[in-house]
């Protein structure tokens, strides 16, 4: 069983700028979904992981490789960091075996053999002997993926993996993701909940440099149960209920069909619904507001 | 190891992918080629000057590309948050950070190739030897390696310390700073030579290195000395750079990377002991010096009198000591009732030992005076004998006014004694040291060795290994006595120095003459002889009285040493090196001169005022009409052609004569130049020589040395009709 263990973890920049507090969390195999809204410190989180920032306070430990010994740490991981850039003059393959270097490959045809595997999985070999400077983002991110899985890593560390990937492509690397991640451990940040409600087992919230929430799905969507309703309302009406969290709105014939999170039903026409997992991290970091 | 070498090919793949990075080597090296094509007369030809020249300023210049590449190397991934994958790998930051130096290196040397390529091409076209073009390019290359390594590990310092792009500008600032301005407003204007060290490029603006005989070898020493210091400076530089970067991204190893830095830290501060008492040694010397300096109104001898004779034998030990022993033969009543007599001697020697007619003798030794004390000698021998056993370190270093000097040197390769620095014991008390302010800090110069009453010098020398010369003749042994007691320089003269250095002997074939000067002017040197090969010849054909010899021209860079004074010793001629003239018309105008009429000067008249009985002469019209003969008569020209081209041999190329040798204003030649074109359409050219001859006969030396009181014969137009006439006549 893989395991990673956070204890009391914290970061501060600067004197009194807490990035992360105290943030204690066990992640097991799978893949472990971290949701937060900006600022919230995931990258911070996911950096101390990588070993490119050294907490101030706390510990952790990487399959029994504590974060004291990074050097350890960084022979059982692979990161993609959340902007990522590659030497414009490689080709991808050139990158690749690189990289491959770097995590100690050194037979070359094993090399090779991982690096068309790793091509083949996100769709690049058609592109593989080509210019990175000739690809487009998506096409950069899926390179950084291969990266970040190069060396068959025990941990995988991908922050927004999946910006500005197409629908195809996203769903061929959540595919490829949970084959990943069967016997290994792979944390994903991102914005995209409906990434992490088709990929995750287990999932992680952070707001404000704190832990809010840690566990599954399910859980996670309790937060918002019996405080998701739906109403039709006019359009001139909308102003109204300003004050009121509004997750989604449709059009309908008469005007707009609004999904609203309150504890109290906003409307006497409101109907209750069940919620998502987005409506959960939503009524938990942004709290549920009266009307 | 593997790791270094992927990351090594990644960075070197970087750069050379990058055109703009890549054209810069090859655009250096044609600048380089652009510069040394436009080598020509009239200007000097010497490659190795205007090689330097570019050095110093050029490459200067390209250290800017070594600055922008090592910011732009670190920026490029190490500090740049996108490249944070980079930073996971299980790679050390000390493998990124070396192979970047590294990369960037080689990718310098580049610049060095080009600029070895060029030089090399140019020098082979100058004939000089495959040995001396590697001499000069070993000292370039080494210097334009060291220029970068440090500039590069600075400037990846600076982006590794800097994480804004800022840190460009700061390096822009660095590179200015580092390299034009400590040189011109520091290290020159305020006489901080010691901080040559850390100067980005190895090459100053005012540097004794301009020097090609001497410059490189007299300071090698400094330079090896510094380049330690340098390489265990960009040692520091790395070492804090990995010890940041192991603290910016967490490392196990970042507390002995703290530790390696101290230890960095403590090696270059070591490395700079053996270079900073270099100069500590070289300021104070300097300093005793200014001690007892005096300004040029003080300047008087105390006690000169008469040395008949001097038996100087000289060897240079292992130890690099040079010990001397000088036996002086004074005439008994020049000392006569003195108890003690006083000597100059220069405070680099030390004496061990003073003997008069074979007794010892006392002696004190303070400064550069040596006192030996008669009154404990037997009654003197009416040529009483008095030797000195002295030995020293020769090395005088000196400055004046933002340069450096070497006013006296000896190693194994390099000699250099002038008379003026007392290596030898002169008679009387004297100040070795002008200061020209009285202030006596920054324009201290070697005193002029004046008066001094002539002696018969035999000079042995020994333990050198190039040849060694003499402003006193060579007297011609056996190279079996040769190596027993070394070159033996004798005659009679009021001084000698001594030299030896990087110099070739540069003769053409029937001509006795030889050129002495640095490998780089040999093509020069060739030509020059050729020249004045094919005038003597023609003078030796027709002159009635023997043309006056010149056995060796002496050609060289005067830098710092006032032996080249552009002045006859004897049968020798020194010449200025200037990079603004060669060895062009003037310089054989004063050859032919020595030996036509045993001086050197040109261009001086005494016919301006024909009021002026006292001062009137056409000597300088009559010593004019050999060279229009020579242009008549020898090259074939007509009067027009040798009027017009003011020079003494037909060359269409060039088309340059310094000042008019010929002046058309001048009435009086005008006068003579026509009766000689009458006679020679006459066919009476041999009339015209007979003329000549007896003006020579009768003397048309010129002695100018004493302004006011000029020696010069004086012969009027009068004279000079008379005799013409009569020649003609006959």
């Amino acid at each position: 069983m893989q395991m990673i263990e956070i204890k009391g973890l914290s970061k501060r920049y600067g004197r009194h700028d807490w990035a992360l507090k105290e943030i204690s969390l066990t992640i097991e195999n799978g893949i472990f979904g971290l949701l937060g809204p900006n600022g919230a410190g995931k990258t911070t989180l996911m950096r101390i992981l990588a070993t490119l920032l050294k907490p101030t306070e706390g510990s952790v430990s990487m399959n029994g490789r504590p974060l004291s010994h990074p050097e350890e740490v960084r022979k059982v991981i692979g990161y993609l960091p959340q902007h990522f850039q590659i030497y414009p003059h490689l080709t991808g393959v050139e990158f690749l075996d690189y990289v491959a270097v770097m995590k100690g490959i050194r037979d070359a045809r094993r090399r090779k053999a991982e690096i068309e595997e790793r091509l083949e999985q996100v769709n690049l070999t058609a592109k593989a002997h080509k210019k990175v400077r000739t690809y487009s983002g998506g096409m950069r991110q899926r390179l950084g993926i291969a990266q970040a899985l190069l060396g068959n890593p025990e941990i995988l560390i991908v922050d927004e993996p999946t910006a500005g990937l197409d629908p195809e492509e996203r769903v061929r690397i959540r595919n490829l993701f949970s084959q990943f991640s069967r016997n290994r451990i792979l944390i994903l940040s991102t914005h995209i909940v409906s990434d992490i409600e088709s990929s995750c087992q287990k999932v992680g919230v952070l707001n404000k440099g704190i832990l809010k929430y840690s566990g599954d799905l399910q859980q996670l969507r309790s937060f918002a149960a019996g405080k998701v309703w739906e109403m039709e309302i006019g359009e001139d009406e909308l102003g109204h209920f300003a004050n009121l969290q509004i997750v989604s709105t449709r059009r309908s014939e008469n005007g707009l069909i609004c999904k609203v999170i309150s504890s109290e039903p906003p409307k006497l026409a409101a109907r209750e619904v069940s919620p998502t997992v987005e409506e959960g991290y939503l009524a938990l970091i942004g709290g549920v507001r009266h009307v | 190891m593997y790791k270094w070498l992927a990351s090594f090919k990644l960075e070197i793949k970087m750069i050379f992918t990058n055109w703009f990075l890549l054209a810069l080597p090859i655009l250096f090296g044609i600048w380089f080629a652009l510069d040394l094509a436009k080598i020509a007369p009239p200007r000097s030809e010497d490659i190795y000057h205007f090689a330097y020249d570019f050095h110093k300023v050029k490459q200067t210049l390209s250290l800017g590309v070594a600055m922008f590449l090592g910011i732009l190397s670190v920026r490029r991934d190490l500090r740049k948050p996108t490249y944070d994958w980079l930073g996971s790998l299980p790679v050390s930051s000390a493998t990124s950070l070396i192979s970047k130096y590294a990369a960037g290196l080689v990718y310098l040397t580049l610049f060095v190739l080009a600029m070895s390529a060029v030089f090399a091409w140019f020098a082979h076209q100058r004939e000089m030897t495959a040995e001396e073009i590697w001499d000069y390019l070993a000292f370039y290359g080494l210097q334009y390696e060291w220029s970068y390594g440090v500039t590069l590990a600075l400037a990846m310092s600076l982006a590794v310390f800097i994480k804004n792009r800022i840190s460009y500008l700061i390096g822009f600032c660095a590179w200015m700073f580092g390299t034009f301005f400590m040189d011109i407003f520091i290290i020159s204007r305020n006489n901080l030579f010691f901080l040559k060290t850390f100067h980005l490029s190895q090459f100053l603006l005012n540097s004794f290195m301009e020097n090609e005989v001497w410059g490189i070898r007299l300071l090698a020493k400094e330079i090896w000395l510094s380049r330690i210091f340098v390489i265990a400076f960009i040692l520091m530089l790395i070492t804090i750079m990995i010890a940041v970067l192991k603290g910016v991204r967490p490392s196990r190893s970042y507390k002995r990377w703290i530790g390696f830095s101290m230890v960095a830290l403590i090696f270059a501060g070591a490395a700079f002991v053996p270079y900073g008492m270099l100069w500590q040694e070289r300021y104070h010397a300097f300093a005793e010096k200014v001690k007892d300096a005096v300004t040029i109104e003080d300047r008087e001898v105390v006690h000169n009198f008469p040395i008949r004779a001097y038996d100087i034998e000289m060897k240079l030990n292992p130890n690099g000591e040079v010990e001397v022993s000088a036996i002086l033969q004074i005439p008994e009543a020049e000392t006569r009732g003195l108890t003690q007599l006083p000597f100059t001697l220069n405070r680099m020697f030390r004496v061990k030992e003073a003997l008069a007619d074979g007794q010892t003798i006392g002696f004190s030794q303070k400064g550069d005076i040596v006192t030996l004390d008669l009154t404990s000698r037997k009654t003197p021998s009416e040529l009483q004998t008095i030797t000195l056993r002295y030995a020293g370190k020769v090395d005088d270093w000196h400055y004046r006014s933002g340069l450096e000097y070497f006013n006296a040197y000896a190693d194994q390769e390099n000699l250099y004694l002038p008379a003026e620095i007392a290596w030898y014991p002169l008679a009387g008390e004297r100040v070795l040291y002008i200061n020209d302010h009285g202030t006596g800090r920054y324009n201290l110069t070697v005193n002029p060795l004046d008066p001094v009453y002539p002696s018969d010098f035999t000079v042995k020398v020994k333990g050198f290994k190039r040849k060694v010369y003499s402003t006193l003749a060579e007297e011609k042994i056996s190279k079996e006595d040769q190596g027993q007691q070394g070159l033996v320089f004798v005659g009679e003269d009021q001084a000698v120095s001594l030299y030896s250095g990087d110099l070739v002997e540069v003769k053409v074939t029937d001509q006795s003459t030889t050129v002495i000067t640095a490998p780089s002017n040999r093509v020069e040197a060739e030509r020059y002889l050729a020249k004045l090969s094919a005038m003597k010849k023609y003078y030796a054909s027709w002159v009635e009285q023997p043309l006056h010899e010149i056995d060796r021209i002496f050609y060289s860079s005067p830098f710092g040493n006032s032996i080249y004074e552009g002045k006859l010793h004897g049968t020798q001629y020194f010449i200025y090196e200037s990079q603004f003239h060669n060895l062009d018309e003037s310089q054989i105008i004063k050859a032919i001169n020595r030996m036509l009429f045993q001086d050197l000067e040109t261009q001086v008249y005494f016919s301006d005022n024909p009021e002026d009985d006292e001062n009137f002469s056409i000597v300088s019209e009559i010593r004019l009409v050999f060279y229009y003969l020579y242009g008549r008569d020898a090259l074939h020209l007509t009067h027009q052609e040798t009027i017009s081209n003011m020079r003494l041999f037909w060359d269409a190329k060039e088309k340059r004569f310094s000042s008019p040798l010929l002046p058309n204003s001048n009435p009086y030649l005008a006068q003579i130049l026509e009766e000689i074109d009458q006679a020679i359409a006459a066919g009476k050219l041999e009339k015209v020589k007979e003329v000549l001859n007896h003006f020579r006969s009768e003397g048309l030396t010129l002695d100018l040395s004493n302004p006011q009181q000029m020696e010069y014969p004086r012969i009027t137009m009068a004279d000079w009709q008379r005799v013409w006439e009569k020649v003609m006549q006959q």
